[in-house]
């Protein structure tokens, strides 16, 4: 029960944009996934959600390759959350939310706005409802998204731990755009959707929203993993201040998790 | 309207309330803290409902009252369709024609009108108007892009250069005059058809149809297609030029029963088939991936799309030529007035659609007796100026669902 990538590459004509990656997201957790820009981060995300299929290695949803699910079954156990924001018709949040219930075809029934409802309080956003999606600014559309990736995954917050089939939830970099208290807000949410059984897939680009997050952290870089292990064990001065190219340390703090402070390198 | 904006401002003001709480129940995860959250939250709910029952009652009055305008505006465009010509048939007189049925003799003149040429006329108008606008709202729905219309996958150009071909071979083909009523409305179908045909074939990129190159290849069909025209029109006689033009600004009077019996099935395909797919194309206008991750086929609906289309604006154009912007306008209307979601959008614009056709038809007739304009130069001529109106008074869109 899980949803792996083993071994797995993606190359374009004259480009190799990763390499051997191997990966797990396990129900009960949540896994965030960091590296710098063009890392490999969205690419292989995208694998994970079945966009493309690899070009080396192989994806396994439940221990069955992930080629062989179709399009409607994915979408009943999983939600992603891309980052583009292409959307160019004036939806109002709502109609945006309840588009996450379109694979329990459930149009317009009082179960789907009681979902929509309880998605958008989730992430704040209840007072954007009726507002035109278009009208949105950066921060809140992408409150807005994220509920309705949430909405699609409803059924794992209100079943929890004893469902027979979890829920999958694939966030590329939710935290963008975010203002830090919402920033916490959406995370807090992943770790009670792995309370509840779920398990979360993440791009960050905060360590220290991992750190105080995430069960399992992986560092990409160039296409490779770096690192992979638990979060306190991989992000660590060590590991990300060559990745970053960056000078770190890290701070023990009294609410628990640790943080790393940042200053940049001194130019030569 | 701004007494809604103002409501949902005040509500707005809950917002940062909402952070800051949240904020400091990272800080300290004291039990207090989420109780003052559960509060809130359901106070947050609260608002919500009275707010949507609020808004909700009164935008459904408006479309509601909207919808009533509009079908009574469509009945009434077909009862003038029925009435009104050359010729003025009293409402009667026409009731009393229409009831005593297509299967009795019709021998008096007016029941001749009727049947023989305004009713197959009002009826075509009717479905081509309902089938072209379900076709501009698919299509701009596929290319996620409002100014799309069904002509785009260049399947009116195709249909203009099959009917061009026609009438400039009909003096070689003439020795065959009993297949030329066919041979137009065969002509302009398959036109448009393998126009579709060549511009999918030419977008379709590893096994996807990328919406880029459907737009980029329809140009260059629309291109190459508008060359072929011209060279045929300039190596035709007057004549045959004057009949292609007389072709190209669309004509509903041209078709009798025969016609609309063939192609009828046909519209009827184009505006029923989207009906099904309605929350599909809600999740194509997010984006491939996002539809696809929200379990659709998205290989399939595109498919579908352009299927949707080829048979109306190629249907149309074979048996009433090309017919310009209702397929534009007519779902800009709908939305409008009844909101992006194309499950009351699409019946919303085909209804538009029918009622802008029927009445730039019955326009067309009668604005310059005893002859007749060409309807596609008065969907033009409407449409134009309508259409940079709504442009205008577009501005603030964004705020208005």
């Amino acid at each position: 029960m899980s949803l792996v990538a083993n071994g797995v590459g993606y190359d374009l004509p004259r480009r190799e944009l990763l390499n051997g990656v191997s990966l797990s997201v396990e129900p009960g957790t949540v896994h965030a996934l960091l590296g710098p820009n063009g890392a490999g981060k969205t690419t292989l995300l995208r694998l994970l959600a079945g966009d493309s299929c690899p070009s080396k290695g192989n994806i396994t949803f439940d221990g069955r390759p992930l080629a062989h699910e179709s399009a409607h079954a994915l979408a009943r156990r999983r939600a992603v959350m891309t980052q583009s924001d292409t959307l160019r018709f004036a939806f109002t949040a709502a109609e945006v939310v309840a588009l996450g219930r379109l694979p329990f075809a459930t149009a317009g029934s009082d179960e789907e706005q009681r979902v929509v409802a309880a998605a958008l309080a989730a992430t704040g956003s209840a007072a954007l409802a009726a507002r035109s999606y278009l009208a949105l600014s950066g921060g809140e559309r992408t409150r807005v998204r994220l509920a309705r990736a949430l909405a699609q995954v409803w059924e794992q917050f209100e079943s929890g731990v004893g469902q027979s089939a979890p829920r999958y939830l694939l966030l590329d970099e939710p935290a963008a755009y975010l203002d830090l208290g919402h920033q916490h807000l959406a995370l807090r949410l992943l770790r009670r959707f792995a309370a509840a059984g779920g398990g979360a897939l993440v791009t960050l680009h905060d360590p220290n929203l991992a750190l105080a997050y995430a069960d399992t952290a992986s560092v990409i870089c160039n296409g490779v993993i770096a690192a992979s292990g638990p979060a306190s064990a991989v992000l660590t001065p060590a590991t990300l201040a060559p990745i970053f190219g960056m000078n770190a340390q890290r701070i023990e703090t009294d609410s628990g998790a640790p943080v790393l402070a940042w200053t940049a390198p001194r130019d030569c | 309207m701004r007494k809604e904006r103002l409501e949902l401002s005040r509500l707005a003001a809950l917002e940062p309330k909402s952070s800051a709480s949240t904020n400091s129940a990272t800080i300290a995860r004291s039990a207090t803290s989420r109780a003052e959250r559960n509060v809130h939250y359901s106070a947050q709910r609260r608002a919500i409902r009275w707010q949507h029952t609020n808004s909700d009652n009164r935008r459904m009055t408006r479309r509601r009252a909207a919808a009533i305008a509009l079908t009574t505006l469509l009945i009434a465009a077909l009862i003038g369709e029925l009435c009104f010509g050359a010729a003025t048939v009293p409402l009667n007189a026409v009731a009393t024609s229409l009831l005593r049925g297509i299967g009795s003799a019709t021998t008096d003149a007016d029941a001749t009108i009727i049947f023989d040429l305004r009713l197959p006329r009002a009826l075509l108008a009717l479905l081509a108007g309902a089938a072209l606008a379900q076709a501009g709202a698919t299509m701009q729905a596929l290319f996620r892009n409002p100014l799309a219309e069904p002509g785009l996958a260049g399947v009116s150009a195709g249909s203009s250069l099959g009917a061009a071909a026609v009438f400039a071979f009909a003096a070689i083909t003439v020795r065959w005059s009993f297949l030329t009523p066919w041979l137009l409305p065969a002509a302009a179908f398959a036109g448009g058809a393998v126009a579709a045909v060549i511009v999918v074939r030419l977008a379709r990129i590893g096994g996807h149809t990328a919406t880029g190159h459907l737009l980029l290849a329809g140009i260059a069909i629309n291109a190459v297609a508008g060359a072929g025209i011209g060279w045929l029109s300039l190596r035709a006689p007057a004549q045959v030029l004057h009949n292609y033009l007389a072709w190209a600004y669309g004509d509903l009077g041209r078709s009798g029963w025969t016609d609309i019996a063939i192609v009828t099935p046909l519209l009827l395909l184009a505006i029923a088939v989207p009906l099904r797919d309605a929350r599909n194309f809600d999740a194509l206008l997010l984006g491939d991936a996002e539809a696809m991750h929200l379990g659709v086929d998205v290989e399939a609906l595109k498919r579908r799309a352009l299927l949707i289309a080829v048979l109306a604006a190629a249907a149309t154009a074979a048996v009433a030529g090309p017919i310009a912007f209702v397929g534009l306008i007519a779902p800009h209307i709908a939305r409008r007035i009844f909101g992006t979601p194309h499950r009351v959008l699409l019946p919303a614009a085909a209804l538009i659609g029918a009622a802008l056709l029927t009445l730039a038809d019955l326009a067309a007739r009668l604005l310059a007796l005893p002859s007749e304009l060409p309807v596609g130069v008065l969907t033009a001529l409407i449409g134009g100026p309508f259409f940079l109106g709504l442009l205008a008074a577009r501005r603030h869109v964004e705020d208005e669902p």
